[in-house]
């Protein structure tokens, strides 16, 4: 039946650029079996070029459990070359419980967790209970401790050992963790819910969700390698995600004076006669010598160049 | 060892994992052309898997384009694809115009065009220099960057930049080509003409470069399309789908052009489809130049959207600082020198986006290496990594 909506949906577009809003066609899909049957139907219709798949990150909202979930629209586009190549982009919402500690995924926060046998089913279970969750973490955090090593390559596929993410109360993961919280805030809960994988429908999806996990934190259940694709193995956070704040750049204007009141109080008018600024270690003997009360701190937070909030009154000279 | 269909040869069974040694190539390489890691698995002289290691040139594009303007994010985007930065600026400039609703005058599409393809021709010709380096040819390279000098020259002469012009702006073109740009264009067409013939010459006849691509690096067609092939690539091996055909987009539908379509989808395939590309798009830019010189210039110069007082941000001279897109979502593509270049845009209203992702072809074709390369000599790797022609600057972003 959906098949045959869609299909009608694509002809009717003739060919051209169809865009299927899940809040225009809410009933058309109704839980993830629904969408993984869609999409093979697509697939078998003659949507067998993967052209792209991305996610957008909308916030986090709370949900009807006034739990805090973060939002995020997928975007899948597709093209058929049995119908003259025609595109087609599909957009649907995906919601998610989130830990408070927002950004951060548990797994990577350096605590250990168990042993366990998650299972790695190829089709994912149409209800996103907090079970299913689990179990796809269970397989993305496998994936994520297991960047194909060099002897693996030679062995050929790895074997499957799977980890359990850590269900340490800090991190705030655990499900029970928000049944404590009092009614009327939200509370912390689970991780963003796991998405089935395309990879088994479109190979080529495979290398963007690798890509959308490490930049926005969607796991996928079902894919055998979500290993950083672009990023450092070492990078905390979700760049793609709202909240997400850059670290700031170490100060290296430090060693420069901020403001006209500093330069003149320190003396810098001698170093400006010599014609070559103050280098760090002259400054903070300067400093030393005046028992400037606000040394360190004034140094490292304020005045960078690349900081956005500018504290400071006057620039770098 | 016994051939297969193609030059491919059948790796043999081996449980207890003799002589298997496995190479990293790169992040720096004389050969590559970008840092990329190539992680080359190989039984003797026969590769038996290649597993690319990216992110040496990520740069964060996506996330510094959320809070930009969407000329900053033009040039941003331009950084992604050096080779032919004019696809960038068009991609944004489409997206703005397709979210806010902008016509642009038809003149300025067909200049857009004749850009576009004029980048296709640079990017394809340095391209083929770098591929004769990779096949041994070192004359190729040195040959190629003299044709593509005047090229540059052209684009300087059009937008004062040579490879990030920021000419295509959303309304139109930041300004009408001076008129020697003409005369200098017909020149660089004829001496390109020329020049191709003797490319051809030089590698056609060579058994050299033919021995070393005939039937190598083979990709099916099937595969090419299920794992994200496009453009020459997805060409070369059989499939005819060129968005500039079948998803017109400026003036295409106007022009008469040829898509050039390979058989076997080998090394041999897909230069050959690169250089008949670059012909086609020297036939379009004669065809944009006759169109151009029968339509009137667009007043005010660029025809892009009225600046409003103030707010330019102090950039001054950008007709297109401080526009307000309305909320929307928007894909648009491009078939650009390497595939189908595309951007989705997500605006909820603003002088920049709210999300933005560039589909970049460069990325999965560099994830077909590993198909590509399974059943090749070790010495094949750089002339099947050279056909692809990757650019690091849009795998990473």
């Amino acid at each position: 039946m959906l098949n045959d909506r869609l299909q009608q949906l694509v002809r009717a577009a003739g060919g051209d650029a169809l865009l299927l809003d899940a809040r225009q066609h809410r009933g058309l899909v109704t839980d993830t079996s629904d969408l993984i049957t869609m999409l093979k139907n697509l697939r078998n219709d003659g949507f067998t070029r993967f052209i792209d798949f991305t996610a957008h990150h909308l916030g986090a909202k709370p949900n009807d459990d006034n739990q805090l979930a973060e939002r995020f629209a997928l975007f899948l586009i597709l093209r058929a070359p049995k119908h003259g190549h025609a595109q087609l982009t599909l957009k649907w919402n995906w919601p998610g419980a989130i830990a408070s500690g927002r950004g951060v995924p548990p797994w990577r926060d350096g605590s250990q967790g168990g042993t366990s046998t998650a299972p790695t089913d190829d089709e994912p279970s149409a209800a996103v209970d907090v079970d299913a969750d689990l179990a796809a973490l269970g397989v993305a955090s496998h994936a994520f401790e297991k960047a194909p090593a060099l002897e693996e390559l030679a062995s050929g596929n790895g074997d499957a050992t799977h980890h359990e993410p850590p269900t340490s109360p800090q991190t705030g993961y655990n499900k029970d963790d928000g049944a404590g919280q009092p009614d009327g805030e939200p509370s912390p809960a689970g991780p963003v819910t796991a998405h089935p994988t395309l990879s088994h429908i479109w190979p080529a999806a495979g290398l963007a969700e690798r890509e959308i996990f490490e930049m926005t934190g969607i796991p996928f259940a079902g894919h055998d390698n979500l290993a950083p694709l672009l990023l450092d193995e070492q990078f905390v956070g979700f760049p793609l995600r709202r909240d997400y704040e850059p670290p700031k750049r170490p100060d290296y204007a430090g060693a420069l004076l901020k403001s006209r009141e500093e330069q003149a109080l320190l003396g810098l008018a001698l170093a400006a006669q010599r014609g070559t600024p103050m280098t760090k270690l002259e400054l903070e003997e300067q400093r030393a010598q005046m028992g400037s009360p606000q040394q360190d701190d004034d140094r490292e937070h304020g005045g960078s160049r690349y900081s956005n909030n500018d504290n400071t009154s006057g620039g770098a000279p | 060892m016994t051939r297969i269909s193609d030059r491919r040869l059948e790796l043999r069974h081996d449980p207890l994992l003799t002589e298997k040694v496995v190479y990293s190539v790169g992040p720096q390489h004389p050969s590559l052309p970008a840092p990329v890691r190539l992680v080359v698995q190989a039984d003797g002289e026969l590769i038996e898997r290649v597993t690319p290691e990216i992110g040496y040139l990520h740069r964060g594009v996506e996330q510094l384009c959320a809070r930009r303007s969407y000329a900053q994010c033009a040039a941003l985007l331009s950084r992604c694809e050096w080779l032919a930065g004019a696809n960038a600026d068009y991609l944004v400039s489409a997206a703005v115009e397709q979210l806010a609703g902008i016509e642009v005058s038809v003149r300025a599409q067909w200049l857009r065009m004749l850009v576009l393809e004029l980048s296709r021709i640079l990017s394809h010709l340095f391209w083929w220099g770098q591929l004769g380096l990779e096949a041994g040819q070192i004359t190729a390279v040195f040959w190629a960057l003299r044709e593509r000098e005047p090229g540059l020259d052209l684009l300087e002469l059009l937008s004062g930049h040579r490879w990030h012009h920021g000419w295509i702006v959303p309304g139109g073109v930041r300004r009408e080509p001076p008129a020697e740009f003409y005369g200098g264009l017909a020149r660089f067409s004829g001496r390109l003409r020329e020049a191709l013939e003797h490319f051809e010459e030089f590698f056609s006849d060579n058994a050299i470069w033919v021995n070393r691509s005939e039937l190598i690096g083979t990709l099916n067609s099937d595969y090419a399309q299920a794992h994200g092939a496009s453009g020459p690539v997805l060409r070369a091996s059989g499939v005819d789908h060129d968005l500039r055909r079948d998803a017109p987009y400026l003036q295409y539908d106007r022009v008469s052009f040829s898509v050039p379509v390979g058989e076997y989808g080998d090394v041999l395939d897909r230069y050959q489809v690169r250089m008949e590309e670059m012909r086609q798009s020297l036939s379009i830019i004669a065809q944009c130049v006759e169109a151009i010189a029968h339509l009137a210039p667009t007043t005010g110069g660029a025809g892009g959207p009225a600046r409003s007082a103030g707010e330019d941000g102090g950039h001054g001279g950008s007709p297109h600082q401080g526009i307000e897109v309305p909320a929307g979502e928007a894909y648009i593509a491009v078939e650009g020198p390497r595939g189908e270049l595309g951007l989705s845009v997500v605006s909820e209203g603003g002088p920049g986006p709210a999300r933005l992702h560039l589909r970049s072809p460069s990325l999965y074709h560099l994830h077909l290496l590993d198909e590509l390369c399974r059943g090749y000599l070790l010495a094949d790797l750089f002339v099947i990594l050279g056909s692809l022609d990757i650019m690091i600057g849009e795998v990473d972003r």
